[in-house]
């Protein structure tokens, strides 16, 4: 029988690996440990794993490589990537590249178990195919007009050179109760991959949300502050998180993605404006 | 360099106005010695014919004592070398020199070549040919007057019947004078002209040695010594430029020159600077995020699991603390982050409205009055919207945090310069403010420079200068202690030719 682990870790820094396993373990995480990519293919092909938690730098081949590898593979399985250094540029990559999230070091307890435990209930949904939006067509087809996403991680809206941007597939119902949500305050300048929202949850995690473009903050989402649950139980309506003003909207859609099933939807291209 | 140009050109000068007054004083000594010589010689005839007409009567009554007194007395005259009257025969018949008196002179004599050249005999000579000079036995040159004594009816009829009527000539009057005189006097003007034409060379070529050296020697020495100044590296150094001529042109090109050189040294310096600097914090907030993250993780872990109150307020501050070097370095990384600009069409002005919105109220907050002047034809051009911002918010924010007390203004323009050929749009910030001490002047562009204490990184500053210099613009700053700042910021509105490297990418460090 195969051997099964929660989380899969890649990292060739002892303190660091050392750190993460102290903190999974009391959680109740079961986690196995290597020091490169060719470990960690070698560990994937003999047990089974929940998520992977993976160093972006590492010696031989990158974490990108092994991204590749998974998603291309085992699209099921989520990974997180640790980015230690020039962050945004390689937080935007691991999300064109079908990461389920980043962790930029350093990071604190919180922060580490607020995505790692998302990843685990997103893999325990897939695997089950028992949420609707793991599919990503479902809730992001309620977007109007020609939705751009930020990898699984939040979705941005066009309309009048406006940026509407919410959370997509790597949240809803994947949340444990949310304690607090901290949103960007009109005025504020956003900057594309850099954290620009926090949730607090009762699990005592926090989860960061990364801007999926950069600009002025027009408006937060009062229903959002006033009802946090709405994050996890409709993040494509009336959980949208900000408006925003972007500053260089045209290099910065390089970033992000398009996906054929909700642009295509005939019934949504025609310019109709949903009201929310 | 400055001695072999000066050398040629007084050769030169020397050789042309040696020639010119060489020249004119040959030409001038010649028209004297002309004159001088037609003045002898018309003296000359008319003493032969004062000598012919007085001796007249007395040829006729052949009264030979008074012919012999009358030459005698004319020819005590001082000039005269030679008075000689001869007879068809050659035979010398009067003379004051009583030893000349009876000898012959044949026809083969000079005296006699201007009649007797041919071997005829002609009876009446013009004034030219009645004149010769010839060279006497000293080496003087003589001047020799003939003047044919013709026969007349009265000659032919008087009492002593001495001349036949058919004879044309009776005899010949010769007239010598010495030209030893005029000559010396020739070659004393010669002399002094000369003289003269090479005193005038002296003179010319010492006045344009003083000119050449007051005018191009000194300009052009100095200009030397400045470029050996610039080779050994001395970017300060600047020409005075007392005058509006070439040469002042030239200095004061210089100075443009030897300014725009520094200010690129000083540009090449900074980037070399801040690229070393960039690479360093990259380097270090690599390095230290591992540690940090150990620190971290197990700081907040301890903390999670902590039950007594003291060490979770330990706990706490570690994290704490742990958080803000977190910060610190995420800043390291922002001002390393050498993100290439992602440039699009951008409207300047829309940025700095943008930039203004968002410190409006920190102005308000603070009773600063703002002043706007926006250009209204500024074309979009390409640019990182992001970046510009930036730097529009940061030197904002510089400008609002540097009052003390009394009237706070901010002012805030755009417009279109041109630079060196090259269009430039221009952000002017300008505050009346503390303003920045000179010795810091040069130093606030350098990452971590700060006089905030405690309120800011210190990265700020750098931050512009890295995005302006990646945008291939400048930035400048200006200011006066007591009177406020202001800083200008210029970026091409057309796409360099070439891309300025300002800061150099790191390379992507082992992990």
């Amino acid at each position: 029988m195969r051997a099964g682990f929660d989380v899969l870790l890649v990292e060739d820094e002892p303190v660091v690996r050392e750190a993460v396993a102290r903190i999974l373990r009391p959680e109740g995480l079961t986690l196995d440990r290597v020091e490169d990519v060719d470990g960690a293919l070698a560990r994937l092909r003999k047990s089974n794993f929940r998520v992977v938690l993976s160093d972006l730098m590492l010696p031989g081949f990158s974490g990108f490589d092994l991204l590749e590898r998974v998603t291309g593979e085992r699209p099921q399985l989520p990974v997180i990537l640790i980015t230690g250094y020039a962050t945004i540029e390689n937080a935007l990559a691991a999300f064109k590249k079908g990461a389920f999230d980043f962790l930029p070091k350093p990071f604190d307890v919180p922060e580490l178990l607020g995505v790692v435990r998302r990843a685990i209930r997103a893999a325990e949904l897939r695997k089950w195919n028992a949420f609707p939006f793991v599919s990503g067509l479902i809730g992001a087809a309620e977007l109007p007009g020609e939705p751009y996403f930020l990898g699984q991680h939040a979705w941005v809206t066009l309309e009048g050179g406006i940026a509407t941007f919410g959370l997509a597939e790597s949240w809803p119902g994947l949340l444990a109760s949310i304690l607090s949500v901290d949103l960007p305050k009109p005025g504020a300048n956003l900057t594309q991959g850099l954290a620009c929202a926090e949730v607090g949850t009762a699990d005592e995690s926090i989860h960061r949300i990364w801007a999926p473009l950069s600009g002025t903050v027009l408006e937060a989402n009062p229903a959002v502050l006033a009802d946090p649950d709405l994050l996890n139980r409709a993040p494509f309506t009336s959980g949208w998180l900000a408006r925003v003003a972007p500053a260089n909207l045209e290099a910065e859609l390089d970033a992000l993605t398009r996906r054929a099933g909700a642009a295509t939807n005939p019934a949504r291209n025609g310019g109709e404006k949903e009201k929310r | 360099m400055k001695a072999r140009i000066a050398r040629r050109v007084m050769l030169a000068v020397g050789l042309v106005s040696l020639a010119v007054f060489g020249t004119s004083a040959w030409l001038a000594s010649r028209a004297h010695e002309r004159e001088l010589a037609a003045l002898v010689e018309r003296q000359a005839l008319i003493l032969s014919d004062t000598i012919r007409n007085s001796t007249r009567h007395a040829m006729l009554l052949n009264e030979r004592e008074m012919v012999h007194r009358i030459i005698e007395q004319i020819g005590r005259q001082g000039s005269l070398e030679k008075i000689r009257v001869y007879n068809k025969d050659g035979e010398v018949i009067y003379s004051p020199d009583t030893a000349l008196v009876g000898t012959t002179v044949d026809q083969q004599n000079e005296a006699c070549d201007g009649c007797h050249s041919d071997g005829g005999s002609v009876a009446e000579l013009s004034a030219g040919s009645r004149t010769r000079v010839f060279r006497d036995d000293n080496g003087d040159r003589q001047l020799g007057v003939i003047t044919p004594i013709p026969n007349e009816p009265v000659c032919a009829n008087a009492g002593c019947h001495a001349h036949p009527p058919q004879q044309q000539v009776l005899g010949v009057l010769d007239v010598t004078v010495s030209l030893a005189d005029v000559d010396r006097t020739v070659s004393a003007s010669r002399r002094s002209a000369l003289l003269l034409a090479l005193a005038g060379v002296a003179v010319i070529s010492a006045l344009l040695a003083t000119l050449f050296h007051r005018l191009v020697g000194k300009p052009v020495r100095a200009l030397l010594g400045a470029t050996k100044q610039i080779a050994a590296g001395d970017l300060e150094h600047r020409l005075e430029v007392p005058r509006a001529d070439e040469l002042g042109q030239l200095a004061e090109s210089f100075n443009q020159m030897t300014a725009r050189l520094a200010e690129a040294r000083s540009m090449l310096y900074q980037s070399n600077k801040l690229a070393s600097v960039g690479r360093l914090a990259a380097g270090i907030a690599h390095e230290i995020n591992n540690p940090l993250t150990g620190v971290l993780t197990y700081s907040s872990f301890l903390l999670k699991r902590a039950t007594d109150a003291e060490s979770k307020s330990d706990l706490e501050t570690i994290v704490h603390e742990t958080k803000r070097c977190r910060d610190i370095v995420r800043g390291l990384l922002d001002f390393s982050r050498q993100v290439p600009p992602k440039k699009t069409q951008v409207d300047l002005n829309a940025i700095v409205e943008r930039a203004l919105a968002i410190v409006d109220n920190q102005l308000k907050v603070q009773n600063i009055q703002l002043t706007k002047s926006l250009a209204k034809d500024l074309p979009a051009f390409p640019a990182d919207a992001n970046q510009l911002q930036q730097v529009v918010l940061n030197l904002l924010v510089n400008a609002a945090d540097a009052f003390e007390a009394g009237d706070r203004q901010v002012y805030v323009a755009t417009d279109i310069k041109d630079v060196a050929g090259r269009a430039m749009a221009e952000i002017k910030i300008a505050d009346n403010g503390v303003g920045i001490p000179e010795k810091n002047l040069g130093r606030i562009f350098e990452p971590f420079f700060t006089t905030k204490e405690n309120r800011g990184t210190g990265l700020g500053l750098s931050v512009c200068w890295g995005i302006v210099t990646e945008h291939g613009g400048t930035i400048e700053v200006d200011s006066k202690v007591g009177r406020g700042t202001t800083f200008t910021v210029r970026l091409p509105l057309e796409a360099p030719p070439a891309p300025t490297p300002a800061m150099a990418k790191p390379a992507e460090l082992p992990a």
